[in-house]
């Protein structure tokens, strides 16, 4: 392509700054942190020409009803004549720049300069901008208006070197200029930027914004002694109360902070929101990226000076630096619990009673912290709660039930048996504990089938088996239309009669049996399709208790039809105790039951009455 | 807060998997016992999502009848726009049990198109089903047929989204063995244009096997290790994880060996047929080539399965899984009613 047909097209301003405002910025606000931005690139620039120079700026409102107008002054590096002149052509050639990754070194201080300026006319019509140069020179003026235009000229009196923007307020964006909003702004922006900002105005006089990054950010480990500031600051920038912190580095130094722990439990869902400052002015404070998933029970401030923002500067760019500095970040973290665990056991124990769920999720995930934390983990037992810890040094072989149910159903047999059972139920439960023996290999984890629990049951003596078979062999074929054994032993506690005892697939059974009955045609049929799956394996066990006085009686009764009723009543009952979902057939022989026994003892009633008044 | 509401909402925090299942499946509990629908189909809907995106098809079936059943009851208690939309999910996974026959399958995709067209939408989704189910029945023909006529129509409000249907194109001209076609439906996935929570999962496994055989290893290698870390340890994409397999037997057993490790303790939470076939079929096949390799074998195995049989070598593992694949590929072979899984088996030689 010859140089002649190449065109250059015209880009329109006002267009651009709709576009700014509208897409690439999330609100005007973001005027004050790039004027901030400006000042701190022109002060930086001129550190590098003399490094004992005292950086500063001063901001002031004047106008106070009327138009406000604000105004920024930093006594930074100046612009020329001929730099003027660059930085408005680099707003026109901004397009040709990456604009999603921009460059924020100071050879390249000036095209960025541009870029930032414009933002400003979201809330101002007019720019007006003195410059001196430290290169020395004549004093400029520049006025720039949203169509583009500028003049520029030479002003008569010398000023001192730095730059000094006015903006006149535009109608209807008087709240941007209003002294509460742009002190917080400033503050916001500006809180660690490493030189004096004031903020200047009729109604308050001089104030002093910032203090700079304290030096226990800048060098997080001595944090631990300076913890009353850190919280307060915690406070002030993240606006809320926190009580405990950890201290984050990376081995480059070039990227550090604090971790606040949030005081309340967070939801695994809640939007990570760190706030993160790069070379000092803030960044993002949605950055989620920067701190590991698992980390949400935490809210950070941190400083870097080795990350890329995304354009809308929110985020970092994921590329292997931020996947390094979020791994070295996350080990921070881990010691810092590894190290609680050492020192200060209570404080980790009710870190994992407040984040429970994030820490249970974390150590699924992540076996070296499992490792680190299992010992204070809590788990619901026969025995009452028990960390992991106290469960792993006392028993050798560890047996836990895979659902919440499964440990309600045998918790009153086998605590009665003094017999350790985990409930693996609750959120993460079973994963934990299946894991476990990877980290304490001497000790032994055993899912506990509803079966098992019958392993403690005593079996009855020879004797008792030909005494009592006529009674389990009756009571079989009762049970055989639900697919259900018949099994008579000796178990704790005594006043428990029978025990209802599923094998896990009769479970699944169930819940599909229960949908056929309320679904609709080509699905009832596709369900019983299904449970062949599992009709084979899906035997239950109704265990009879010979140590209780009714199931002993139960045992001598020779009325057939009473014992069939009795069975199939004791049955349902034992489906109801272990909070096992019953169908509607089950029910409606329950009730029958129920109405069988009251006419019995009706009966009964009525008999001996008789007997006594005739 | 009811505890119906806190099991909900604790719900509503978990990733889909068991541990989220087991908490939906309480409340429908509690919701039964208390005799309140509405809650009831409230956390079944859930629980329908859940199981289906983490791989538990029989919750899935179980939640979506319940919920079917109680709309025919109450048609204006319940919205009808997610109840259909999930009915897309029933088909399939109802095909890849083998105890389900293919009336019932019939029976059920006649009733997804009465429902789908009584309530506005056209066929298009529906034979986008029929499709799946021809599939999983072998009726390779048929499907081709069914697919093109899906192809012409026009989208409406039941159809999946682009990314998902793109990646069906990409599956289907897998299935076709055209390479070259897999690779240039791919692409627009491949460079990220295209993107769901579903995809580019498993488009990344279906993409390495056709660009192994264009020469194109570099690439191939690159999507198998985007893909595999997307889907490691996922039931619900076992599937793909089963390519990743195949895909090493042929180029690298170390790595492949890595990845049947961390893959078979997962079958036991399968319930599938079909992906358990599929699984079976290419880790049998990854075996065949570690025998032929003379490996030595050290391999960490379940204890689900060396309950059941003891192993003594790859040969042993080999067999076990050539058995295993063969007793499911029969058990659909008979519901189809044609040769066509034994017929997979042997051309992919792994016995």
């Amino acid at each position: 392509m010859s140089p002649s047909n190449e065109y250059r097209f015209q880009v329109n301003l006002s267009g651009m700054i709709d576009i700014l405002s509208n897409h690439l910025y999330s609100s005007p606000n973001v005027f004050i942190r790039e004027i901030l931005q400006n000042a701190t690139d022109a002060i930086t620039a001129r550190y590098q020409h003399d490094p004992s120079h005292t950086g500063k700026v001063e901001i002031e409102l004047t106008g106070g009803g009327e138009t406000p107008v604000l105004m920024i002054e930093d006594n930074g590096i100046g612009l020329t004549e001929a730099e003027i002149h660059e930085f408005l052509a680099m707003i026109g050639h901004s397009s040709k720049t990456r604009t999603d990754q921009l460059p924020r070194e100071t050879s390249s201080f000036i095209g960025r300069f541009g870029i930032g300026l414009l933002s400003c006319f979201m809330v101002s019509d007019e720019i007006v901008l003195l410059t001196q140069s430290v290169q020395g020179g004549p004093s400029m003026e520049w006025r720039g208006r949203p169509d583009g235009t500028y003049s520029i000229r030479q002003l008569g009196s010398q000023l001192s070197t730095g730059t000094r923007i006015y903006l006149k307020c535009k109608p209807d964006y008087e709240e941007y200029f209003d002294h509460e909003f742009v002190e917080e702004l400033i503050f916001y922006y500006g809180a660690l930027l490493p030189y004096q900002i004031t903020l200047k105005s009729e109604a308050s006089g001089i104030q002093v914004l910032n203090e700079g990054m304290p030096i226990w950010l800048s060098n997080p480990e001595l944090s631990r002694t300076h913890k009353e500031e850190v919280l307060l600051l915690g406070e002030k920038l993240l606006g809320s109360t926190f009580s405990e912190f950890i201290p984050l580095t990376t081995a480059s130094g070039k990227t550090g902070g604090i971790a606040f722990i949030v005081p309340h439990t967070v939801a695994l869902n809640t939007k990570r929101a760190h706030r993160v400052y790069l070379k000092q002015m803030l960044v993002s404070e949605r950055a989620e990226n920067i701190l590991p998933e698992w980390a949400f029970f935490l809210k950070s401030i941190i400083w870097t000076q080795e990350l890329q923002p995304t354009a809308s500067r929110e985020q970092f760019y994921e590329d292997e630096s931020l996947e390094r500095v979020r791994e070295e970040l996350g080990g921070c973290i881990r010691n810092e619990l590894m190290r609680m665990a050492q020192t200060d056991p209570g404080r980790l124990e009710n870190l994992m009673v407040l984040h429970s769920l994030s820490m249970r999720a974390l150590a699924a995930e992540d076996q070296t912290f499992y490792s680190i934390i299992y010992r204070w983990l809590p788990f619901e037992t026969t025995f009452g709660t028990k960390t992991l810890g106290e469960l792993a040094d006392k028993e050798q072989v560890l047996y836990y039930t895979p659902t919440v149910d499964q440990f309600r159903q045998i918790t009153h047999v086998a605590s009665a048996q003094s017999f350790l059972v985990i409930n693996g139920g609750y959120i993460y439960g079973q994963e934990l504990l299946e894991h476990f023996p990877e980290i304490r290999p001497e000790v032994q984890v055993e899912q506990l089938n509803p079966e098992d629990v019958s392993l403690v049951f005593t079996d009855l003596t020879l004797e008792e088996r030909s005494q009592y078979y006529d009674f389990v062999h009756i009571a079989d074929a009762v049970l055989q239309r639900f697919r259900c054994q018949a099994q008579l032993k000796r178990f704790k506690p005594n006043d428990l009669p029978v025990v209802f005892i599923p094998s896990s697939d009769s479970l699944s059974l169930r819940s599909l049996e229960r949908a056929q009955e309320s679904s609709t045609a080509p699905f009832a049929s596709i369900l019983g399709s299904l449970s062949s799956i599992y009709n084979e394996a899906a035997y239950s066990n109704l265990y009879f208790n010979l140590d209780n006085p009714l199931v002993r009686r139960l045992c001598t009764v020779r009325h057939a039809e009473a014992l069939a009723v009795s069975v199939e009543t004791l049955y349902v009952n034992a489906l109801l105790i272990g909070h096992y979902p019953v169908n509607q057939q089950e029910m409606k022989i329950f009730n029958q039951g129920i109405l069988q026994f009251i006419n019995w003892g009706m009966t009964l009633f009525d008999h001996k009455l008789g007997g006594e008044y005739s | 807060m009811t505890i119906f509401e806190e099991l909900m909402m604790d719900a509503e925090q978990l990733p889909d998997g068991p541990a989220k299942l087991s908490l939906l499946e309480e409340a429908a509990k509690i919701a039964d016992e208390a005799g309140d629908i509405h809650q009831g189909y409230k956390a079944r809907l859930e629980i329908v999502d859940a199981a289906n995106w983490s791989g538990y098809p029989l919750k899935v079936i179980a939640a979506y009848s319940w919920m079917l059943g109680k709309y025919d009851q109450f048609p204006n208690e319940f919205d009808a726009f997610r109840l259909l939309w999930r009915y897309k999910w029933i088909i399939s996974t109802v095909a890849g049990f083998p105890e389900v026959s293919r009336q019932q399958i019939e029976d059920m995709l006649a009733d997804m198109r009465r429902r789908f067209l009584e309530h506005g939408y056209s066929e298009r989704t529906y034979l986008s089903c029929e499709y799946s189910a021809l599939l999983t029945l072998n009726e390779i023909e048929d499907a081709e047929l069914i697919f093109k006529k899906f192809r012409q129509m026009d989208r409406d409000g039941l159809s999946d989204c682009l990314a998902c249907e793109q990646n069906e194109l990409v599956n289907y001209y897998n299935i076709m063995d055209e390479d070259e076609l897999v690779i240039k439906y791919a692409e627009p996935i491949l460079n990220g244009k295209m993107r769901c929570s579903r995809v580019p999962h498993l488009t990344y496994s279906m993409v390495m096997m056709p660009l192994y055989r264009l020469g194109r290893i570099e690439e191939a290698l690159q999507y198998q290790k985007k893909g595999y870390r997307m889907i490691r340890g996922d039931i619900s994409y076992i599937w793909g994880i089963a390519n990743h397999l195949e895909f090493f037997a042929h180029l690298d057993l170390a790595k492949g060996l890595g990845i049947f490790e961390e893959s078979i303790p997962l079958l036991s939470e399968v319930e599938d047929s079909e992906s358990r076939m599929v699984y079976y079929t290419k880790s049998a096949f990854f075996m065949k080539k570690l025998v032929e390799a003379d490996v030595p074998f050290m391999v960490k195995l379940p204890k689900a399965l060396t309950d059941q049989q003891s192993f003594g070598s790859f040969t042993d593992l080999q067999k076990y899984l050539v058995n295993q694949a063969l007793i499911l590929a029969k058990l659909f072979d008979q519901r189809n009613g044609n040769s066509g899984n034994y017929e997979w088996l042997e051309s992919l030689e792994i016995w």
